[in-house]
C-alpha cells in the first residue's frame, strides 16, 4: 500500500506564482507533499499562458507530488484533484449543486469556482521527475471579466465566510486519501467516482481544439481519462486537450 | 494485475536478437504485455502498452526511454535518434501561442532541453532530449494529437 501523503507548508505572502516556487523548490529535490500557498500571486497563470486573477482573499496553491509511475497515465491526476476539490466544496456547503466539468473544473450552479493546471518534469530518460499541481480557487474574489460565468465560495454560504485556510485543509485532506487510493488501485474507482458527479453526461457538447471545433455528445471519459466525443454516425473521437463547452446553456 | 515491465535491458536484448538474427520484425509478449520491434525503413517502431496499464499506476511501466528504442530500431534508417512520444496528448511547439518555438530544424540541442510540450487532460509535459545533438527532422505537425510511441522529431 502507498504511505499516506504527508505535507509540508510552505506559505508566502506574495509570489509571482506559486508554481515558479514549486518548480524550483522541486528541481532542488524537495520530498513530495511540499505545498506552496500564497496570499497573493503577480503572475498567476492558466493553460495556454493565459494571464489567472490572483488578489488577495483567494486560495493559491501548488502541490509537489512525485509518483513512481509511467508519465502516459499522469493525467489521471487532473481527474483526483477536482474531485478532490470538488469533495472539499461539498464537505463545507453541502447544500450545493457542484459538479465536475472535463477534464479537470469544478462548477457550483453551473459556473467556474476555480482553476486547476499541473505541470510535469522527465528526465531524459523519459521517466517522471516530479508533478506540480497549480490550483486557484475564487474565494473572496471572482473575475470581473471572463468568457465563461464564475462564482465564488463567499456567495454560496448564505452570508457566512470560509476561509482559505479552511478549504484547503478540506482539501488536502480528501486528496491524500483520493491520491492513496489511486496510487493502490488504479484510475478506475477515480474515474466511476468523478463520472458520478460529472455535468452533462449524453448531451450536447463543442470542444475547442487548437485548430478546430467539433460538435457531438459527451460520452464519458475513457480508461486513461481522454474526453469520448460521440457523433450522430456512431462514431467517436477520444480527444486529450482542448476546451469543453455545454450547448444548452452558453 | 498484470504487470509490464519494459526495462531497457530488455528492449536493447530485443534489439540484439533483431540485429543479429537479420529479422525485420520481432514480437514478444509476457503477462499480457505486447512489444513488436521492427527495422523496416517505412515502419514506425510500436509500444503497445495493454489496457491495464491505465487502471494500475502502481504496476505501470517506467516510462519508455526513447533513445533507447531509437538505437533499437533505427538501424537500418539513419544514424539518428528518433525521439516518441511518451504518451498520448496533443503535441505544441511552443510553451503558449504568443512565444517562439523551443526549438527548429538545424537548432543543437542539448540532453534534458525541452523540445516540446505534450498535453493530456490538462497536464502540461515538457519533453526533455534524451540526447545531445542537431535536430533534423520535426515529424509532427504543432497542435495536433499524437499517440503513444509515435515519432515527434530526429536528433543527430
Amino acid at each position: 500500500m502507498a504511505t499516506r501523503l504527508q505535507f509540508d507548508k510552505r506559505h508566502y505572502r506574495s509570489v509571482g506564482s506559486t508554481n515558479d516556487i514549486a518548480r524550483n523548490l522541486a528541481d532542488e529535490g524537495c520530498f513530495e507533499g511540499v505545498v506552496v500557498t500564497a496570499d497573493e500571486q503577480i503572475q498567476g497563470r492558466g493553460r495556454t499562458g493565459a494571464s489567472w486573477s490572483s488578489p488577495v482573499g483567494n486560495l493559491y496553491q501548488s502541490l509537489v507530488l512525485r509518483p513512481k509511475v509511467s508519465p502516459s497515465i499522469a493525467g489521471q491526476l487532473s481527474f483526483v484533484t477536482s474531485l478532490a476539490l470538488h469533495q472539499a466544496i461539498t464537505s463545507l456547503l453541502p447544500e450545493q449543486d457542484c459538479l465536475c466539468k472535463w477534464p479537470n473544473d469544478v462548477l457550483c450552479d453551473g459556473a467556474k469556482i476555480a482553476g486547476i493546471l499541473l505541470e510535469s518534469k522527465l528526465h531524459p530518460s523519459g521517466s517522471l521527475n516530479w508533478i506540480i499541481i497549480g490550483m486557484g480557487v475564487n474565494v473572496a474574489h471572482k473575475p470581473s471579466e471572463a468568457p465563461y460565468r464564475v462564482v465564488k465560495v463567499n456567495e454560496l454560504t448564505g452570508g457566512a465566510s470560509i476561509s482559505t485556510d479552511e478549504l484547503h485543509s478540506e482539501f488536502l485532506r480528501a486528496f491524500a486519501a483520493l491520491y492513496a487510493s489511486w496510487l493502490d488501485f488504479g484510475f478506475s474507482g477515480i474515474r466511476r467516482l468523478w463520472l458520478e458527479r460529472a455535468k452533462g453526461l449524453g448531451q450536447p457538447v463543442r470542444v475547442r481544439l487548437p485548430k478546430e471545433e467539433r460538435h457531438g455528445l459527451f460520452g464519458g471519459i475513457d480508461e486513461n481519462g481522454a474526453l469520448v466525443l460521440q457523433y450522430g454516425d456512431g462514431t467517436e473521437d477520444l480527444i486529450s486537450a482542448g476546451a469543453v463547452f455545454y450547448d444548452l446553456e452558453d | 494485475m498484470a504487470k509490464f515491465d519494459v526495462s531497457e535491458d530488455l528492449l536493447q536484448k530485443l534489439a540484439k536478437v533483431l540485429k543479429e538474427a537479420e529479422l525485420t520484425e520481432i514480437e514478444y509478449e509476457v503477462d499480457g504485455a505486447h512489444i513488436r520491434m521492427s527495422k523496416a525503413v517505412e515502419q514506425v517502431p510500436m509500444m503497445q502498452a495493454p489496457m491495464q496499464m491505465a487502471s494500475a499506476p502502481v504496476a505501470a511501466a517506467p516510462a519508455l526511454p526513447a533513445s533507447v528504442v531509437a538505437e533499437a530500431t533505427n538501424t537500418a534508417a539513419s544514424s539518428g535518434h528518433t525521439v516518441t512520444s511518451p504518451m498520448v496528448g496533443t503535441a505544441y511547439q511552443s510553451p503558449d501561442p504568443s512565444k517562439p518555438a523551443f526549438i527548429k530544424v538545424g537548432d543543437s540541442v542539448k540532453e534534458g532541453q525541452t523540445l516540446l510540450i505534450i498535453e493530456a487532460m490538462k497536464v502540461m509535459n515538457p519533453l526533455p532530449s534524451p540526447v545531445s545533438g542537431t535536430v533534423t527532422e520535426i515529424i509532427y505537425n504543432d497542435g495536433s494529437p499524437v499517440e503513444f510511441g509515435q515519432p515527434l522529431l530526429v536528433i543527430e
